[in-house]
């Protein structure tokens, strides 16, 4: 008996041993099929990724084709101009255009920042829980003013130290947290990049309107980086400024009146452009109502 | 007399507004009306005062003595922007009448350049502790004064007979523009 048992033990580990073979050529099996999917999967995403880009480069493709980039850029100078129609960031835009050397050097510092900005913002924008995106905004936008800052005292000492308070002062524009939050957190990189460029090229040509305008009108002669673009003075023979020439316009008070003409006059513009818009309606409107009439006249004629 | 002049300068010769040029989007965004244009006034008044006294100790005891200088604009907009949390949650908490009428301003603060540039100007190294607060004290006052008495011009004009485009923003810059000339004589003042 005793034999026997020791015969089946021996038959029951030999079963066992081979049990787990087997379970051991099965698990490695299962991890091989298991590695073999994670392969294809990653493949298909591979792919799937792949397609999603050409998507994207088709669609931007697409958008190129119907001008819808062109009009991104525009509506920044024109449409949503952020200084003559949504009034955005006014206090630079009285402060340092006291000459057209300031407002240039400004435009460029704030072009950077912004379309840096809003860049940084939309890339991150599925990320940033929405209960604290401002502060995070503000944060993005102080370290690219704190860029500009820096590399402006190197480089350009004598500009950043007429544009003094007012290229930290960026970091409060209203602006650039306008883009961050209505443009550049909900739109893809790309899109808000285009956004920024428009819009930084609006205000900056505003900035060199008004700058141009108060420096001529305050000295007679406008300088861009020690060129002369214009010396009224020197047409008349005088080597200082004429008596016309009033240094009001580079004061404070200029800046407001300056800026107030300026507001008043695109206001009395628009106001013409839709009235006649309207009266051009009217006007189509009455056509087609006495058309009408000669047709029904015309019938009972008959 | 040396403290009369701190005063007498932060709220005529160099106003906030009308010759630094900072805080000029509430200025004509918020001044509609004399409540309104009140209440934004005393806010600003409030934080600006608190802010540029922070920002003073943290840049002289923390900024300076750790060669963090060029970190300034960061962290004064960081304590700017949990200041007004704050304040915010301690006026709401303990006097909710004051948290009624200013409730709506606060959080506009955090983008007022005002606040921003005061805190900037008194970290020049030409101001001592008690000069700062006194002098952003005097600041947040000439903004209230300003904004206060620009919101009653606004009220005037506003019925006047302007042109159709002027209306609005425009003849409110123009009123600005008189207001600063007159300012701008108090110069000789000093």
């Amino acid at each position: 008996m005793a034999h026997k048992r020791k015969f089946t033990s021996e038959v029951k580990q030999n079963i066992n041993v081979q049990i787990e073979e087997q379970n051991k050529v099965v698990e490695v099996k299962k991890i091989e099929e298991a590695k073999e999917e994670e392969n294809r999967r990653k493949e298909e995403q591979k792919l799937a990724k792949i397609e999603k880009i050409k998507q994207r480069k088709e669609e931007r493709k697409q958008k190129h084709q119907k001008g819808e980039i062109k009009e991104n850029f525009l509506k920044g100078i024109f449409k949503e101009n952020p200084i003559l129609v949504s009034m955005l960031g006014l206090c630079p835009t009285l402060a340092i255009t006291t000459s057209l050397e300031n407002a240039l050097g400004m435009g460029i510092a704030f072009i950077f920042v912004l379309t840096m900005s809003n860049i940084v913002i939309s890339s991150i924008r599925k990320i940033v829980p929405s209960e604290i995106r401002i502060p995070i905004f503000i944060v993005i936008i102080a370290t690219f003013v704190t860029i500009v800052e820096m590399v402006m005292s190197a480089f350009l000492p004598s500009l950043a130290e007429s544009l003094g308070l007012f290229i930290s002062l960026i970091v409060v524009n209203c602006v650039v947290l306008g883009r961050a939050e209505a443009y550049a957190s909900k739109n893809t990189v790309f899109d808000s990049m285009i956004d920024a460029l428009g819009m930084g090229v609006g205000y900056t040509m505003i900035l060199a309107l008004v700058a141009s305008v108060r420096e001529f009108l305050g000295t007679g002669m406008i300088t861009v980086w020690g060129n002369f673009v214009i010396n009224f003075n020197k047409i008349f023979g005088s080597s200082d400024s004429l008596d016309i020439f009033s240094s009001f316009f580079i004061s404070p008070a200029g800046a407001y009146l300056v800026l107030g003409i300026l507001f008043g006059l695109v206001a009395t513009f628009k106001i013409r452009k839709t009235k006649k818009e309207e009266e051009k309606k009217k006007q189509e409107l009455l056509k087609k109502a006495e058309e009408a009439k000669a047709a029904k006249l015309a019938k009972e004629a008959e | 007399m040396e403290v009369l002049s701190w005063i007498l300068s932060a709220i005529l010769i160099q106003n906030v507004i009308l010759s630094r040029f900072l805080g000029t989007c509430p200025f004509l965004g918020v001044s509609k009306s004399k409540d309104s244009a009140l209440g934004m006034g005393l806010a600003v008044t409030f934080v600006i005062t608190i802010s540029a006294s922070v920002s003073w100790l943290l840049y002289t005891y923390v900024l300076v003595p750790f060669e963090l200088t060029y970190m300034k604009t960061i962290v004064f907009i960081l304590v700017i922007a949990s200041l007004v949390q704050i304040i915010e949650m301690f006026i709401k908490k303990f006097s909710p009448s004051l948290y009624r009428a200013l409730g709506i301003y606060l959080p506009l603060i955090t983008t007022n350049c005002a606040v921003l540039g005061l805190s900037s100007i008194v970290i020049d190294g030409t101001y001592t502790f008690i000069h700062a607060l006194i002098y952003s004290f005097a600041s947040g006052l000439g903004f209230l004064f300003i904004i206060y008495i620009f919101s009653i011009l606004r009220q005037k004009t506003e019925g006047a007979p302007v042109p159709e485009g002027f209306k609005g923003i425009p003849i409110a810059l123009i009123t600005a523009c008189i207001m600063a000339l007159i300012i701008a004589r108090f110069a000789g003042v000093a």
